[in-house]
């Protein structure tokens, strides 16, 4: 990472400062931020809000009193509990919880180690604490380390009075607190910046002015990092990469100079364009869905793909692919409808300037980030995009590719098939209905965040707000898993239902494009008035919240026999059901084969 | 210069350059906390790249203090 300089961090300051006027005179919907830490942190506040705003998030920043982690956690009335934050930020700095290293009266290898444990065993608590008291919240946990090590004189990395062993081990165990819960996130700050601060991120007289121990820079840096991850809690990751092929993939074009002419190898530039291949193999892995967008001769295109001894990058790596003379604009727009995608699920990824400015201006959706013209800068620029973004992998992102490619052949047996029924049939389709649990969480709270034509409500649950369900005994989950004979699609939907008194609402009712128009929204919903009539509801409401992407829903409930009552609620009523109209196929078990 | 340093203190407390006399000092500008006078030490050190010690920090609690400093450390009046 590039270190951020003090000019950079007072030009922040003064953007984060303006933010916040700007935010206290506004009544838009902001999220708050809590940064407590072991050191005073009262500077950070304006450098959060602009790192947060350049990550897509506008928020209030505040931060509480210095040196009380532990007391403001384990304290039920203390200040951060009276403001309830939506994201605590901790930051407990190495020279606080091993003050005594510092100082020099800890130098013996036993006594450093026991410290350490003692010090990770109350942060343990403190976020403990905060994970109960704050069911709702988010705790990020930044590692943090020193200025200089204890002893500096002493040069063995090992010898226990240096103290960089028991700085290492601290900053480990910081790291180790994510095993806690999804909702404890480290921001490893320390791996960023070094576990030894750099000089321009301390500044002396801060602290011996006011108990600070980073300096603008410093702070702004971490900001930086802890504003990235709060986002991508928050925002959807794009989810494919669209790439030019010529001067892109390979240096030159090879319907100019051939295969043997193009620039692709172990040496050189060739390496730098082998080296981009790689790292798109890297968001591939994943989950990013890999497109080609291209003006080329196609065959000459498809011999680089075939024939290239140092192509890294396959055709059969690309979930879809345009290799053709139409404009980039249109390419784009069908691969958008071929995959079931909005454009603004796209990153487009082109050497030629001038495309880049015609799809920005034509797809305004579409994410067009900066190639440099040295192809050499540029698997460094790849990954640096922040747009792929998130916290961790499921188990789907890695089977996410190989899935739309089982698409595509689907869709060859939908073509080649008498009747929908029968290639419904041909599919060996399993629909398998089970209660969200622990283990399916993540994954169900992904699909909150990413799904957006099928989804009724586009409510944007989090893990937390997930368990907050399944603790909620007025409340169930169920995930949707979907099987059929051309591969697993893994959990692809999510259904939550809650009881009022005799009614059910249906408060969210989302699938993944991949399995939509095979009748598992009948499925699912045939289920839900099951479970509605077995826990005595009278009457299912099922509620649609229009979105710029979820035309599709419009008419889903109304098509199944519920009525309109206004406000975007249908309900049907359950007793009629027998007789009137009801959703169609039957339920009552979870697992259903149309064999 | 004492109008850019008007603006500097305005910018850095975050109050209208109005609210900042010509005569101001920690004393007279109610936002001009503890807190924003580091800030606005450090900016003052990036504005006029000077460098300012933990003991001088103390004591710049005027614009008139300020001013005398700056000109002592050389910095020129801007044309």
């Amino acid at each position: 990472m590039t270190a951020i300089s003090r000019e950079q961090a007072s030009e922040r300051r003064v953007r984060g400062r303006q933010l916040q006027r700007e935010a206290s005179s506004s009544s838009g919907p902001l999220r708050h931020c809590l940064v407590l830490g072991s050191f005073n942190l009262e500077l950070i506040a304006p450098l959060l809000v602009e790192a947060l705003d350049r990550a897509g998030v506008a928020a209030r920043v505040g931060s509480g009193p210095f040196g009380q982690i532990s007391e403001q956690a384990l304290n039920p009335r203390s200040q951060l509990y009276a403001a309830a934050p939506d994201d605590v930020v901790l930051v407990p700095g190495a020279e606080d919880l091993l003050a005594a290293v510092f100082a020099g009266d800890c130098r013996d290898a036993a006594a450093q180690d026991e410290l350490v444990d003692e010090r990770l065993e109350q942060l343990e608590h403190a976020v403990g604490a905060v994970l109960e008291r704050l069911p709702q919240s988010g705790c990020y946990v930044v590692t943090c380390g020193c200025a200089q090590v204890p002893d500096g004189h002493v040069l063995d990395p090992i010898a226990p009075p240096r103290g960089q062993h028991a700085v290492q081990r601290l900053l480990d165990g910081v790291r180790r607190l994510r095993d806690l819960s999804p909702r404890v996130v480290i921001v490893d700050w320390a791996w960023e910046a070094g576990p030894v601060h750099p000089d321009g991120y301390v500044d002396d007289r801060l602290w011996y002015a006011a108990r600070m121990r980073l300096a603008p820079a410093g702070l702004a840096s971490l900001a930086d990092l802890a504003a990235r991850q709060i986002a991508a809690q928050r925002n959807v990751p794009r989810k494919a990469i669209a790439v030019d092929l010529d001067d892109t993939l390979w240096g030159g074009i090879v319907g100019e100079v051939g295969l043997s002419g193009i620039v692709l190898g172990i040496e050189g530039s060739g390496l730098a364009f082998q080296d981009m291949q790689r790292e798109l193999l890297k968001l591939r892995a994943g989950g990013v869905l890999l497109l080609a967008c291209s003006k080329n001769d196609r065959a000459a295109a498809l011999e680089v793909f075939e024939r290239h001894p140092h192509m890294l990058l396959r055709l059969e790596h690309f979930a879809a692919e345009r290799i053709n003379w139409q404009d980039k604009a249109t390419n784009l727009r069908e691969l958008a409808d071929e995959l079931a995608l909005g454009a603004d699920s796209f990153v487009f990824i082109d050497d030629n300037p001038v495309e880049r400015e015609w799809i920005r201006r034509a797809l305004p959706d579409v994410l067009v980030p900066e190639l440099p013209a040295d192809p050499v800068a540029r698997p460094r620029a790849i990954r640096a995009l922040r747009c792929f973004d998130r916290l961790g992998l499921t188990e789907a992102d890695g089977a996410r590719n190989a899935s739309y490619a089982a698409q595509r052949d689907r869709r060859g047996a939908q073509a080649a098939s008498l009747s929908f029924e029968d290639f419904l049939r041909s599919l060996d389709q399993r629909v398998t209905i089970e209660p969200l649990e622990a283990e399916t969480l993540a994954r169900a709270a992904q699909l909150c965040q990413r799904t957006n034509q099928f989804n009724m409500t586009t409510r944007r649950y989090d893990h937390g707000d997930l368990e907050a369900i399944l603790a909620d005994v007025d409340a169930e989950a169920h995930t949707v898993a979907v099987s059929d004979r051309f591969g697993d699609s893994g959990i692809t939907g999510l259904a939550i239902l809650r009881f009022v008194a005799d009614e059910a609402e249906i408060d969210t009712l989302l699938l993944s494009c991949r399995v939509l128009g095979r009748g598992i929204e009948d499925r699912l919903l045939s289920f839900l008035v099951d479970r509605a009539r077995e826990r005595g509801a009278r009457r299912l409401l099922g509620r649609r919240i229009a979105t710029q992407r979820n035309q599709q829903t419009a008419d889903f409930y109304a098509q199944r026999g519920f009525a309109a009552t206004g406000a975007g609620v249908h309900r049907i009523n359950l007793g009629a059901l027998g007789s009137g109209p009801r959703p169609a196929a039957t339920a009552g078990r979870a697992v259903h084969t149309d064999a | 210069m004492r109008e850019r340093l008007r603006r500097i203190v305005a910018d850095t407390i975050g109050v209208g350059p109005e609210q900042v006399a010509r005569d101001a000092s920690v004393d007279t500008v109610t936002d001009w906390d503890s807190l924003r006078h580091l800030e606005l030490m450090l900016e003052l050190e990036l504005a006029f790249d000077v460098t300012i010690s933990s003991d001088m920090m103390a004591v710049l609690t005027s614009l008139d203090a300020i001013e005398e400093f700056l000109r002592d450390e050389g910095v020129a009046e801007p044309v």
